[in-house]
């Protein structure tokens, strides 16, 4: 993980909002005369704070002060606030919940714990909090899944980006190459991380198709970073697409072909898209899953040829896409681009 | 040297020595007046653990003397936590690890902050080994600075104090003086105690260095009225105000332009082009929306964060070999529009030192752990954490009703012609100017998306209902 001494580069302003919200729409930046309009939209996010009894003050982060006063019941309160906003997603601190945040956490971390421990410790307070009645979240993802040790968490690291290597996500919008990022890890830390300025310097011109592109890419982070072990090459729009899509098999279809380049393609992600393709085979008829010529069972004979021993869902307890797919699927839509001059 | 400082800032040891010239001379083609330097204390220690005196010389002698003949001049930014883009709060690792610098929870826990993924424990400025460690390194540099410099009038600034953590308080994280707990009060004013000690020692020290007559600031973040130590701190050196990186919204950027006129008396604003990479994304345009409410209310001094990052920065106006970025471009026409207007007035306000007013301030903070500024990054203002009227809404009503304490009150400059600024139309986003002819006044009405609000302007007094009289410009005509 990135900690202190990762070095950013390359990185304007408009290209990195896109790429963080594309994966949290939330967060897109707004201009003035959007807000407005957004704020009468539903979603956003609800802060609740509570003394255990009675709802101190219920903050919308697009709406303002949308509550004061009335009885704390728990999880229902803070469901009913959530339902009354138009939200789905809530916090609720009991007013003792962040003095209890940083005392733990204080008497737990220490100067020598890496981004990995002190990520780990803290989610672990926060599920304490959790559990103590302190802090209430909805959805519940982190009652929901299992905090992994801090062992596999490192080990998973070394699978999907083993030290001294890169990866590569490339994001294009008609020839254009409109948002990316390269990461190197080295030392057992992301060392750099590069935004689309440092991979347009880095390739040069390009064609305009990213199916061709994407080997000029990969040359050039592989001249300027070492071995790329996973690169993204695909439209913005389609990798949003794909997010979002509860459809099981989307992303080994859109592999198969080509609307989306995983070039190279580790076994990790081999192994996901084939668990993916797999679930899908088992919604569809059996002429499906096993016929001769059919997108999905070719998929499959080739995603499991390429897999090798590593299955995110075993490994983690969860699969991260298929988290990040529920999540994007509850948020709103991503706004359309602001009118940035980067 | 009077001219209003507009400065950008070249973080400069992440920056390639041999492109520190051209860096300085496109910030200063684009119409920043001064540049801004973060010097990090950490990036100069000496093998011993003591500041690097001999590299820190070498480097401010060059920038300084690049600057001079580009014919701006400098602001020295020293910390000891200049910018919140640092590793490690900028401190030395010795000073970090030293258990006797560290601040403490009720329990006796090392308070950590965020740094990065990482956490590291956070200094108490109460700390009698932080605090000469601190007034070393200032002194230290001030004369480093002094003594490089190719005459004094380049040292136009020289800012002093931690600019990250909140509110004047030892730590960010602890109770934000919620008015729901008057014993939180209490120990929230304890705090600020240690703090005032602290940031009236560094200046001390930066004096005694040699720092340029009238040059000193020192360095808070967050909203003043909820602090009376911030008025205590203005009757001293000047502050500095560094603005919470900016999400943009009509809130957020309301907050920050009443920020800017609530501050500007005299005072020196940060402001943030772009922002860190671990922080929520923002436009490329939102610090030039913020600094053009900003400057046309009269914000006098400011300094954008980044002119020229050199990485780490995500959104600076320069890229990482000095080439101006497209936005770069909207900075230019922001700075030449700024120039022309009129000068010498002292528009904005005086720190509020009304004790009901920052009592209602404080009554914002319901959230009791949780500091405003941690808040505010989801771009709420103190309007928004309070259901009875302070902040916009107050000032908003004190507007039509020739209010108190949360009205701007403007010094007149006895000219009516030049007492216009601009604002934001709520539709177009087009410049809008406010003159009531039958009164003598000018207004500007500062009608940012719900809130219509009488801005600023050299007016006596604001007695002026929303769009009056109002003379739409565009934004071109306006120069924003």
């Amino acid at each position: 993980m990135a900690d202190g001494t990762t070095r950013w580069s390359g990185m304007d302003a408009r290209s990195w909002a896109r790429l963080v919200s594309l994966v949290a729409p939330g967060m897109a930046p707004l201009p003035p005369r959007h807000h407005a309009r957004e704020a009468a939209l539903p979603g956003g996010m609800l802060l609740v704070a509570h003394d255990g009894t009675t709802v101190l003050r219920a903050l919308h982060t697009l709406r303002g002060v949308v509550a004061t006063g009335g009885e704390w019941s728990g999880r229902e309160t803070l469901a009913a606030l959530a339902a009354q906003s138009d939200t789905r997603f809530a916090v609720a601190l009991r007013r003792d919940a962040a003095e209890r945040f940083f005392e733990r956490l204080g008497g737990r971390c220490t100067t020598e714990d890496d981004a990995v421990e002190t990520t780990l410790l803290a989610l672990g307070v926060l599920r304490e909090l959790i559990d103590d009645g302190a802090l209430d979240v909805l959805p519940t993802p982190l009652r929901t899944f299992p905090l992994p040790p801090v062992e596999v968490v490192r080990a998973t690291w070394d699978r999907v980006l083993p030290d001294g290597h890169s990866a590569v996500v490339a994001l294009f919008e008609g020839p254009t190459l409109v948002s990316g990022v390269a990461v190197r890890r080295r030392g057992g830390v992301i060392d750099q991380v590069h935004g689309v300025e440092s991979l347009r310097a880095w390739s040069g011109p390009l064609g305009g198709d990213f199916r061709r592109d994407h080997r000029v890419i990969r040359a050039a982070v592989e001249r300027s970073l070492g071995p790329v072990a996973v690169g993204l090459f695909a439209p913005e729009a389609t990798v949003m697409e794909l997010l979002r899509s509860e459809t099981p098999g989307q992303w080994a279809k859109a592999v198969a072909v080509r609307d989306v380049m995983v070039e190279p393609m580790p076994p990790w992600a081999a192994m996901a898209t084939g668990v993916s393709a797999l679930r899908a085979a088992a919604d569809e008829s059996r002429r499906w899953a096993l016929g001769a010529d059919g997108w999905l069972a070719k998929t499959t004979r080739r995603v499991i040829d390429l897999a090798g021993t590593v299955d995110l869902q075993s490994v983690l307890g969860f699969d991260p896409l298929a988290v990040l797919g529920v999540v994007l699927r509850e948020s709103r839509e991503r706004p359309a681009q602001p009118d940035d001059p980067a | 040297m009077d001219a209003p400082i507009r400065a950008a800032s070249l973080r400069f040891t992440r920056v390639d020595p041999s492109r520190w010239p051209k860096a300085v001379r496109t910030l200063v083609a684009l119409g920043f007046n001064a540049i801004d330097l973060p010097l990090v204390w950490r990036e100069y220690v000496a093998a011993d653990g003591s500041p690097d005196e001999v590299r820190l010389a070498h480097d401010l002698a060059g920038l300084l003397r690049i600057i001079g003949d580009a014919g701006a001049r400098a602001v020295l930014r020293l910390g000891p936590w200049p910018t919140a883009d640092v590793e490690g709060l900028g401190l030395p690792d010795g000073v970090l690890g030293d258990p006797s610098v560290r601040s403490q929870t009720r329990r006796r826990n090392p308070r950590w902050v965020s740094d990065h993924l990482r956490v590291v424990p956070l200094p108490s400025l109460r700390s009698e080994t932080y605090n000469a460690a601190a007034r070393r390194w200032i002194g230290t540099a001030v004369q480093a600075a002094v003594a490089g410099s190719p005459s004094p009038e380049v040292i136009a600034r020289v800012l002093v104090g931690h600019g990250a953590p909140t509110l004047l308080r030892d730590a960010p994280d602890d109770i934000d003086a919620s008015g729901l707990d008057p014993a939180a009060v209490d120990a929230a004013e304890a705090e600020a105690e240690g703090t005032v000690g602290f940031l009236l020692g560094l200046s001390a020290i930066a004096r005694e260095a040699g720092a340029p007559e009238g040059s000193l600031r020192l360095v808070i973040q967050g909203d003043p009225l909820a602090s009376s130590a911030a008025a205590r701190l203005a009757g001293t050196d000047g502050l500095a105000w560094s603005a919470p990186p900016t999400r943009a919204g009509v809130r957020a950027i309301w907050r920050d332009a009443r920020l800017a006129t609530t501050l500007s008396h005299g005072h020196h604003l940060d402001l943030h082009a772009g922002h860190a990479p671990m922080q929520a994304p923002s436009r490329a345009t939102d610090a030039l929306d913020v600094a053009r409410i900003a400057l046309g209310a009269g914000a006098r001094d400011i300094t954008v964060l980044h002119g020229c990052s050199g990485g780490d920065w995500v959104g600076a106006i320069l890229d990482e070999q000095g080439e101006p970025r497209l936005a770069a471009s909207r900075w230019q026409a922001l700075l030449s529009w700024a120039a022309s207007l009129p000068q010498g007035v002292e528009r904005g306000r005086r720190i509020g030192r009304d004790p009901a007013a920052i009592a209602r301030a404080r009554g914002a903070a319901v959230f009791g752990a949780l500091p405003l500024s941690w808040l505010s990054r989801w771009g709420f203002s103190l309007d928004e954490l309070s259901s009875a009227p302070v902040g916009t809404d107050a000032l908003e009503t004190a507007a039509t009703a020739a209010g108190e304490a949360w009205a701007p009150t403007f010094t007149m400059n006895g000219k009516d012609d030049e007492a216009a600024a601009v604002a934001l139309d709520p539709a177009a986003g087009a410049m809008v100017r406010a003159v009531d002819t039958a009164e003598g006044r000018a207004w500007v009405l500062a009608s940012v998306g719900l809130a219509t609000v009488a801005a600023a302007v050299g007016g006596a007094a604001c007695a002026v209902e929303p769009g009056a009289v109002v003379v739409l410009r565009d934004e071109e005509r306006a120069g924003g």
